[in-house]
């Protein structure tokens, strides 16, 4: 629980012969960590299985079919022929290419016949028959659009009257049609340029001859035809698609793994006749994989454990229970533990719910939290980790709420709101007159039960009156530190001895020397000052051996550390005041007009604490995963770990 | 007077919280600014990138806790 999985580390040695049966019965294990090897001058990588390049093509040809058919799903576990799948892809891809080139070829012919039509249209629109706009011997035609109509006429008549000029309306612009003798166009160009004319192509149609209408209604008919091919090709493709969806995702699935398989070879060593797989396994795994080789092999192979080497990174694999491993999620947003090292999950386990509970408590906004991460944690099951963990959060919010008292902010229901609920309940709710500052106001209310009051809870030390959770919150931090700390000092015994008193013992004895210091000044016990410095003294001598000018610098930041645990009162005791003035600053004078106002009062009731329970799981949640990522953490984490990927891990 | 000692210990734990609150923000804004282009650049430091923009969190609290102590001592 309190370390990470052991490992074994082991090196399987065997002839190539057996190689592609090693590495099926080490994927269909999938515990064998491998750790890939780098080509030495000695050892060389090995080369991939045979079936390798058949692999790499096939998953190419099927990982473009699924985006062709723009395929989705998930896959399931099944075996396949490669040679089955590899008759069966090309036939699809053949189909899915022929039909694709069919459209292709169709589009071709729709863009052609788009373009004729336009210009028939044009043609059209001007009246007049198409042979009409053949070349001629002594004429010339402008066939464009102008800007604008007006006065063309006039100008044409100053140059000649011997013309033939078709003016008319096309998709919004004016086009004209001008049939002028050759001697002219000179001039009529310059006329024609003052209008802004532009020519439009009529190259296409002009091997046609009649009216421009025949041909128009000639070729709606085949656009319509091309279109409805076109559909036709595309259904058939979608058809094809979804007959064969299933198919192409679970061999997608189905090649993936094999080529990992094909390629593993890659990642061991390797000389002409024998392979070396090195790796780790967990240690309750060992006897498995041994027998499960040696079957595969006929025992003729070589498999050893190698001793770890003192620095060397070895993956890391969590060992919680069902109940801890929600708060694996934390660790792994932060840094997964080193293999020496102690695994803080359980400690995450313990505090970061009574943190964050702590903070939040009351009953409604517990109860608010809970339904909501319940929800949340059906409907999306890829953050199921982190819901349980808030799940967890959400309860521990209605039990402080239940300490504290505290219903969406209230601590208490008048007698005249009460009294119905109550009685009709059995609630078992005392009558008490409510006081202010110590001066009872007359007014009587159900007080709700409560082990102490968050707001109003005060202690008087050395004659200061202070808030009792901020104190609380400080006593937490003085113990949550030093946990870390212990947690440290059983880290360091890895080590030594020597090294553990040095640099984490010694923060006790500061710590003593502090309280010793604190103590004698305010006469409380009757020691001279100085003895607790001296204490201080040592204690940063410890650490300047233990952790170096590091530890000196950190001197004050134990003492801040335990300060930051103020906060654990201070949130809470911000979030209780947000829902005061919302339940009696905000919604209340509503509720007291009574009448439609109730229904404002309503709206402003609860707007108002979704905003603060928004704000009350967002900031809790980041207080109480800071204290221990920072405060706690600190003292003893180094992290940095390496993830356990077997080989053959079946994915998540 | 004593009304305006209440009045100016009243001011008194506004300014620490206030203040306080306005140095964290500056903080706050710098890193989260990093954290930002940090995680454009690899998804993962998402945690990282929010424990470090929190951590100047810790002034706000303390001005907090100034002021609740500053108001309860004065009573």
């Amino acid at each position: 629980m309190l370390k990470t999985k052991r490992m074994s580390k082991i090196q399987v040695i065997g002839p190539k012969k057996y190689l592609a049966e090693v590495i099926e019965n080490l994927h269909d294990l999938g515990v064998l960590h491998v750790l890939d090897h780098k080509k030495t001058d000695d050892l060389d990588i090995g080369e991939p299985l045979d079936v390798s390049e058949k692999i790499s093509g096939l998953i190419v040809n099927v990982r473009s079919l699924i985006s062709q058919f723009n395929l989705q799903g998930t896959p399931k576990l099944k075996s396949f022929n490669l040679d089955e799948i590899e008759t069966q892809i090309t036939e699809l891809n053949n189909k899915q290419s022929q039909t694709h080139d069919k459209i292709k070829e169709i589009e071709t012919k729709t863009s052609k016949n788009n373009e004729i039509l336009n210009q028939l249209e044009l043609l059209n629109s001007l009246y007049l028959n198409i042979e009409t706009y053949k070349p001629y011997n002594n004429l010339t035609y402008y066939l464009g659009q102008i800007k604008e109509r007006n006065d063309i006429k006039k100008h044409l008549s100053r140059i000649t009257q011997d013309y033939k000029l078709q003016v008319s309306e096309y998709n919004g612009k004016t086009v004209i049609a001008l049939f002028i003798q050759n001697k002219h166009s000179e001039k009529i160009e310059k006329v024609l340029k003052e209008y802004n004319f532009s020519e439009l192509q009529i190259d296409k149609v002009l091997d046609l001859e009649g009216p421009a209408i025949h041909h128009i209604n000639k070729l709606n008919i085949d656009l319509e035809k091309l279109y409805k091919e076109k559909e036709h090709l595309h259904h058939d493709l979608e058809k094809v698609a979804k007959k064969h969806k299933q198919f192409l995702i679970d061999v997608e699935h189905y090649l993936a793994t094999e080529a990992e398989k094909a390629e593993a070879p890659l990642r061991f060593a390797s000389t002409e006749q024998v392979f070396f797989v090195t790796g780790f396994v967990p240690k309750d795994s060992f006897d498995k994989t041994k027998h499960a080789l040696e079957q595969a092999t006929k025992k003729k192979m070589d498999l050893q454990i190698k001793e770890i080497g003192h620095h060397e990174k070895v993956p890391i694999e969590f060992n919680h229970t069902k109940l801890v491993q929600p708060f694996q999620f934390f660790m792994e947003l932060f840094s997964i533990p080193g293999y020496r090292e102690i695994d803080p999950t359980i400690f995450l386990m313990l505090t970061f719910p009574f943190f964050f509970g702590l903070m939040l408590g009351d009953v409604g906004y517990g109860i608010v939290c809970f339904i909501l991460f319940a929800i949340l944690r059906f409907k999306f099951p890829k953050g199921k980790q982190l819901f349980n963990a808030m799940i967890w959060c959400a309860i521990i919010t209605i039990m402080f709420g239940f300490v504290f008292g505290e219903f969406f902010g209230y601590e208490h229901i008048s007698v005249e709101t009460g009294n119905g609920v109550v009685e009709a309940l059995h609630l078992p709710l005392h009558v008490e007159e409510l006081m202010y500052h110590g001066e009872p106001t007359g007014e009587y209310v159900y007080q709700f039960p409560r082990l102490m009051n968050r707001l109003h809870g005060e202690i008087t030390i050395l004659g200061n009156t202070l808030p009792l959770i901020l104190i609380i919150g400080g006593l937490l931090g003085i113990l949550h530190v030093n946990i870390g700390l212990f947690l440290g000092f059983i880290n360091e015994l890895n080590h030594s001895l020597k090294l553990a008193i040095l640099a984490k013992g010694a923060w006790w004895i500061l710590q003593t020397g502090a309280v010793l210091l604190v103590l004698s000044a305010l006469n409380i016990i009757t020691l001279p000052i100085w003895i607790g410095g001296i204490v201080i003294v040592l204690a940063a001598i410890m650490l300047g051996f233990g952790e170096g000018i590091q530890g000196l610098v950190e001197i004050p930041g134990i003492f801040t550390n335990i300060l930051s645990y103020f906060r654990l009162g201070a949130v809470g005791l911000a979030s209780v005041g947000l829902a005061i003035v919302v339940n009696e600053n905000l919604a209340g004078p509503f509720f007291e007009k009574g009448g439609w106002f109730i229904l404002i009062g309503i709206l402003i009731f609860i707007a108002g604490h979704t905003i603060n329970i928004a704000l009350g799981v967002i900031g809790p949640f980041l207080h109480s995963i800071r204290l221990h990522y920072v405060e706690f953490f600190g003292k003893f984490y180094k992290g940095g770990g390496m993830k356990y990927i077997p080989f053959g891990q079946k994915e998540q | 007077m004593a009304a305006e000692a209440a009045g100016l210990v009243a001011i008194g734990a506004g300014l620490a919280f206030g203040l306080s609150a306005i140095a964290a923000g500056i903080a706050e804004k710098q890193i989260g600014a990093a954290a930002i282009g940090a995680m454009a650049e690899k998804e993962e430091l998402f945690g990282k990138g929010l424990i470090l923009t929190v951590i100047p969190e810790t002034i706000v609290i303390f001005g907090l806790v100034v002021a609740i102590l500053l108001m309860g001592l004065a009573g």
